[in-house]
């Protein structure tokens, strides 16, 4: 594909302090980053690493974010002026990803350039070419793997011909075959194309090949900066000490198993599993933990490493077989209480398990005595943070924090998802350390992992599930666990119905914009009415006319059940409130059942129906990315609006799986027999602080994608209005004034106006 | 240190929207969009006790429609954030199948309006409890002219009186006083840094003791 030059980067004596920060996080910094050139940026965390990336890439925002002093270019101009020149690749792929459909997410950044519509067609098959995703250019976004994901976040980034790529620890949240994947993406474009390459990651050994130069930051300085070979002998050991993995220097490993595996903790008999909302995997597992050991549950994605992990932990009923642990029964029938006292559970991700206001609340949870929780955060070296909210730990103390809390009630079982993951070589030595006291203090450790070095250093008997589902044994580590290929095959979005047209039901399309329009005049129309006749009217016309939109029935229920349960509720409140008049049939305190109020409710109901079934039939399918491109387009409505509402409507499908995990975390913690409304809102702040740190992610990488570049946008999907658009409207408004007339003629319309 | 801030730097009022701006409010409406659709589930049983004991009562409660105002604008704080964020709940409550249809577009947007020009009235510089408590009131006095105007224009006046009066003490209480909590507590967890209210609401996180410790997470 075509490319553009390499780009310069610069810092002049660049100093930048965040608001509401005394100090800056980058001081008086000078770099110069020949175009071509590629460096691995290294640091601990909190050394302005991502500052300098988002920086260069022009959004770390304006001067009511933070003060900068000096200059930071690309090639000759100030960064952020030139739009595009550099391309910001972040660590998480959920904050990257804003459409639906893979080839419209890589077309997102060009369009918000304002480029012209054949070009970016053009360039969209190249960028997926170029990282090897050609054959999923229709899939779902999110149900590519993470590999998937952030190798379509590279094309999405190439599709803006940048001359620079920045990597924000692109591969942290990735598993084994993900890292592999990215990393020979990236290297194929940079070597092919020539283009500067800037890389933060604590793991040296993957990103080494690459580059030929690295620097190094440390509290917002450059400390060393030279060929990767020099600057590591050099620096090597105090890089280590910050957490980075040099090689050579690989983090400390706890001491061997003291002792031989002892009384039988939990076992399993001839056991399945079902993930949430999928199909059973039946796995056949005969296991026993002992006391003293660890077990790894290994194998690739998909093969119900965490879904196994959770049905022990009693979080997820078995679908066949049994699981007896401590001489209690099955986990999955003990209370919320009895379980968190048992056993204790570290989820992937630590946010998803916190559920106090401070880590000092966080680790007393469950009534662990002052002295116990005191010597926690001594131990974990979370003691100057005990007053502070677990949610602002950095992700290092928030992983020692989660496995603090799940210490903390001194559990029997440990059982841990992914422990490891995106955790630099400091936090994950300390977490060897902590799982090998556990086991040697006589408890048992089970863990889903991808990590075969912690597998080793803490001496786990390795269990390793096959992507078929069939488990096997192997004894003690180097097992023959092969990474195996994804037995995931995403799902593809349909073809849009515009490009169909024709052979899609008129229903799916429908313009939005149509669509919104066509149920709003008449539902206008009728809130101003109070009388049976137009109610009815509209909505037997309306009826007539659903079964033309073609969408089939059992949908047409299931969406519109919300508004059939509604309404007669509705109803049945103004019967005995609604204005009396006529004859009164019953008369009890302020409840006055008449004429006019049976009336009254009639006319409720069908009005409820009228407004709410119509509006739910002609948006049957809703689909966030053409509702986007008929606001931004049909409607002209200002493009960044639309477009963070876009995303915001794509992360509404992330907080169902939240829910879950946040759900399931709450039982293990003890909190699962707690009240329906305490839960329930316990459970949305926790949503909603996991939506505004998504957000706020997303945000960041929306406006390294160009979103509020200024000029106009191109718009690369057309939102055409067709004449059935005209006609359906049309409709909508002959049944507005059929309705009425038939109301006015028969002389029973009334208005709530006069 | 070659530049040493002596005190944290002042951030300077822009009322110009950045995209974090846009992202999280839409982030909140879609949310609060979700909240209200639950609410429109259950909202008539859960009332229907108040309406017995005293009808217009049920609308002490009405104001879980109105959060998404008071809590972007408070938020976000700029101009249109208020009516942005009543907006897009409606717009997402309309869409995800709720029993008003698209004329949520219209609660919404009168809603919206009533917090908006209580902030606007403002001048858009103050966010504190009682600024909030008074937005909430505003977007339940839309609620108010909304409902009585389309909904209940047959009733008596009596009722009238006492579902206005529930409506806007519920608006204070549920979206103005509530939403300035869920502020602060949001505040605390660190997840609103990149805005004034969440720099100002958050306790300073002590540094760590020693210099082996680890650094506060990247921004």
């Amino acid at each position: 594909m075509t490319t553009a030059p390499a780009a310069a980067l610069g810092a002049l004596g660049w100093s930048w302090t965040p608001a509401g920060r005394a100090a800056p996080v980058l001081v008086d910094l000078d770099l110069a980053i020949a175009p071509g050139e590629r460096v691995l940026l290294l640091g601990a965390s909190g050394s302005g690493k991502s500052t300098l990336l988002q920086a260069w890439a022009g959004v770390l925002g304006g001067a009511d974010e933070g003060e900068r002093q000096g200059a930071l270019t690309v090639d000759d101009r100030e960064a952020g002026a030139a739009r595009g020149r550099v391309g910001l690749l972040l660590q998480d792929p959920d904050a990257q990803l804003v459409l639906a459909r893979a080839r419209d997410d890589v077309a997102f950044g060009p369009e918000n350039l304002g480029e012209p519509v054949d070009e970016i067609l053009a360039g969209v098959p190249r960028a997926l070419e170029a990282v090897g995703l050609a054959a999923l250019a229709d899939a779902d976004t999110r149900r590519l793997s993470g590999g998937q994901q952030q190798r379509l976040a590279l094309a999405g980034v190439l599709a803006m011909r940048p001359g620079a790529l920045l990597l924000d620890e692109p591969t942290a949240q990735l598993d084994p075959a993900g890292v592999h994947e990215v990393a020979a993406a990236v290297a194929a474009l940079v070597v092919e194309h020539g283009l500067t390459l800037v890389v933060v990651e604590h793991r040296v050994d993957v990103w080494a090949p690459l580059v030929d130069r690295v620097v190094v930051l440390e509290a917002g300085r450059v400390v060393a900066d030279g060929p990767v070979a020099a600057v590591l002998g050099e620096q090597g050991a105090r890089l280590a000490q910050g957490g980075v993995r040099v090689p050579g220097r690989g983090p400390e490993h706890p001491p061997a198993p003291i002792a031989v595996p002892g009384d039988e903790l939990l076992r399993a008999t001839g056991l399945a599993v079902r993930p949430a909302g999928g199909e059973p995997i039946d796995l056949g597992l005969d296991l026993v933990v002992r006391a003293g050991e660890v077990v790894a549950l290994t194998g690739a994605n998909g093969a119900g490493k965490s879904t196994l992990l959770l049905t022990l932990a009693g979080l997820l009923p078995p679908a066949a077989g049994s699981i007896d642990a401590l001489g209690a029964g099955e986990p999955a029938g003990w209370s919320s209480a009895e379980l968190a006292d048992r056993f204790g559970v570290v989820f992937q991700n630590p946010e998803h398990q916190f559920v106090a206001a401070t880590v000092r609340d966080e680790l007393a949870l469950g009534g662990v005595d002052d002295s116990r929780v005191d010597a926690l955060l001594d131990r974990l070296r979370l003691r100057h943070l005990a007053d502070a909210s677990p949610f602002s730990l950095s992700g290092g103390e928030q992983r020692r924090l989660s496995v603090a809390t799940a210490l903390a009630a001194a559990p029997a079982v440990l059982l841990l998802d992914e422990p490891s993951f995106g955790q630099d070589a400091r936090t994950w030595a300390e977490l060897a350390a902590l799982l090998a006291a556990h086991r040697d203090a006589g408890g048992a450790v089970v863990m889903a992992t991808h990590d075969r070095e912690l597998v080793a250093a803490l001496g786990a008997r390795e269990v390793a599930l096959s992507a078929l589902g069939a488990a096997r044994a192997v004894d003690r580590v180097d097992g023959g666990d092969t990474p195996v290929e994804r037995p995931d095959t995403p799902g593809s979005i349909p073809v849009s119905p515009n490009e169909r047209t024709g052979r899609t039901p008129l229903g799916e399309r429908l313009n939005p914009v149509a669509a919104i329009a066509a149920s709003l005049v008449p539902a206008l129309l009728l809130v101003t009415t109070l009388d049976v006749v137009s109610a009815a009217v509209a909505l037997a016309l309306q009826l007539l006319l659903i079964p033309l939109l073609g969408i089939p029935i059992g949908t047409l229920l299931r969406r519109t059940a919300p508004v059939l349960i509604a309404a007669p509720i509705a109803a049945a409140a103004v019967v005995l409130y609604g204005r009396a008049s006529g004859t009164v049939y019953a008369e009890f305190l302020l409840v006055r059942i008449s004429d006019g109020s049976l009336e009254l409710a009639l006319a409720t109901l069908l009005r409820i129906l009228a407004i709410g079934i119509p509006a739910i039939a002609l948006f049957a399918r809703p689909d966030a990315t053409r509702l986007g491109d008929a606001l931004g387009q049909n409607l002209r409505l200002p493009g960044r609006f639309v477009l963070g509402g876009v995303a915001a409507l794509r992360l509404l499908t992330v907080l169902r799986d939240d829910a879950r995990l946040l759900e399931r975390a709450r039982r293990a913690r003890g909190l699962g027999d707690r009240g329906r409304v305490r839960r329930a809102l316990g459970l949305v702040f926790a949503l909603l602080v996991l939506s505004i740190r998504r957000g706020s992610a997303l945000a960041i990488g929306m406006e390294a994608r160009g979103v509020g570049a200024p000029g106009p946008r191109t718009w690369v999907r057309p939102s055409p209005w067709r004449a059935s658009d005209s006609v359906v409207v049309a409709v909508g408004i002959a049944i507005s004034v059929v309705a009425v007339a038939a109301a006015v003629l028969t002389g029973e319309f009334t208005s709530v106006i006069g | 240190m070659v530049t040493t801030a002596a005190s944290p730097t002042r951030p300077r009022f822009s009322p110009q929207w950045r995209v974090i701006d846009i992202v999280v409010a839409s982030v909140l409406g879609v949310a609060g969009g979700l909240v209200m659709t639950l609410w429109n589930l259950v909202y008539s049983p859960v009332t229907a006790p108040l309406e017995v004991a005293l009808p217009g009562l049920q609308a002490l409660m009405y104001a879980i429609w109105l959060f998404p105002a008071v809590l972007v604008g408070l938020v976000v704080r700029k101009p249109g954030a208020a009516l942005y964020g009543e907006l897009v709940a409606a717009a997402v409550s309309a869409l995800l199948g709720g029993m008003w249809g698209w004329t949520a577009l219209a609660w919404g947007l009168v809603q919206g309006l009533g917090a908006e020009i209580v902030f606007a009235i403002l001048l858009y510089r103050a966010w504190g409890l009682l600024p909030a408590i008074l937005a909430g009131m505003g977007a339940g006095v839309g609620l108010v002219i909304m409902d009585l105007t389309f909904y209940y224009a047959g009733t008596r006046p009596e009722f009238m009186v006492v579902y206005a009066a529930s409506a806007i003490v519920s608006g204070a209480l549920i979206a103005g006083l509530g939403s300035w909590l869920l502020v602060r507590g949001l505040a605390r967890t660190g997840a609103l840094s990149r805005f004034a209210a969440g720099r100002e609401g958050a306790t300073p996180i002590p540094a760590a003791p020693a210099a082996t410790e680890d650094a506060r997470s990247e921004a």
